[in-house]
């Protein structure tokens, strides 16, 4: 298994539903659920893991956590 | 085994109280308090009276200040066996806690009576030596972040805390980047510019939620900086 869908974390007991993740999401991946007015991946292969979505969110509500590890060296 | 018991034992691996006999353990286990947290917990707030010492015999607890615009810094994190509110129980019957606490992820602290904690301090001397030895190493370590806060560049702070990081065995939590700017100092967005920049210099790489460091030399000499 591979780590490549692995897609930021949204709280949504913190969320206001204010949008500004969707409306920042340069891919599109994001959107605004009509229905329930909340984030959610509408398109989860499209998210690049650019982390927009975390620097935008005004409540803390979306984290983008990295993992720190040592390559090799080209 | 009775939780008291299991307290006593676990106390009793830790180097703090290694040196006391097994019914002075069995005393401090009797009048503590095992509190656990999950990641994200607030162990202890800013201008908290502080009533107890506070040891943690599992996880990470960060202790940081924060600022009226919600920055933070991170002065250092608590593990296993360390402990705080030591020296403010020596100084003062009313201190109060002058920094938050949080656990990093989950995290067990057992909270001592200051009773017990000043009776430990007045009759054991190898107690005193270790926690003489404790709150020096303690204060080494704060005077370490405030030359690097006010003389480093942020830019040295991060290649010295991504090497820290990637040299970790085990780690498996990640960190966000905000995260990180409460650890050196600075904000989410200078994080994310020097990432970039560290990727474009070849330092490191992103892949999605890994950030791969691929030269420790470039890394090493810009931590070393100042």
């Amino acid at each position: 298994m591979t780590n490549t869908h692995v897609l930021p974390v949204i709280e949504l007991s913190l969320c206001i539903r204010c949008g500004a993740c969707a409306a920042a999401c340069p891919e599109h991946a994001l959107a605004m659920d009509i229905e329930s007015d909340t984030p959610f991946f509408a398109k989860p292969e499209a998210c690049t893991y650019c982390t927009e979505c975390e620097a935008v969110c005004p409540q803390n509500a979306i984290q983008c956590p990295l993992t720190i590890t040592w390559g090799t060296q080209e | 085994m009775g939780a008291e018991q299991d307290l006593t034992a676990r106390l009793g691996q830790m180097v703090l109280f290694s040196g006391l006999p097994a019914e002075a353990l069995l005393r401090i286990a009797e009048s503590s308090v095992l509190h656990k947290y999950n990641a994200g917990d607030t162990v202890f707030s800013e201008e908290d009276e502080i009533n107890s010492l506070l040891v943690v015999l599992e996880g990470d607890a960060a202790v940081f200040k924060r600022s009226l615009d919600g920055r933070e810094q991170v002065f250092f994190h608590l593990h296993a066996g360390e402990i705080i509110s030591a020296a403010a129980l020596l100084l003062d019957d009313n201190a109060c806690h002058s920094a938050s606490g949080r656990a990093c992820q989950a995290t067990q602290i057992v909270s001592i009576p200051p009773s017990i904690f000043r009776d430990l301090s007045s009759q054991s001397s190898p107690f005193n030596w270790t926690l003489l030895r404790y709150l020096a190493g303690n204060s080494e370590q704060l005077s370490d972040l405030a030359g690097r806060l006010s003389l480093q560049s942020v830019r040295s702070r991060l290649a010295a805390f991504l090497i820290k990081q990637a040299d970790q065995p085990g780690q498996t939590a990640g960190i966000t980047q905000k995260e990180i700017a409460a650890e050196i100092g600075t904000v989410r967005e200078i994080v994310a510019r020097l990432l970039r920049d560290f990727a474009q210099a070849g330092w490191l790489e992103r892949q999605r939620q890994r950030l791969v460091l691929k030269n420790r030399a470039a890394l090493e000499e810009e931590a070393q900086r100042w």
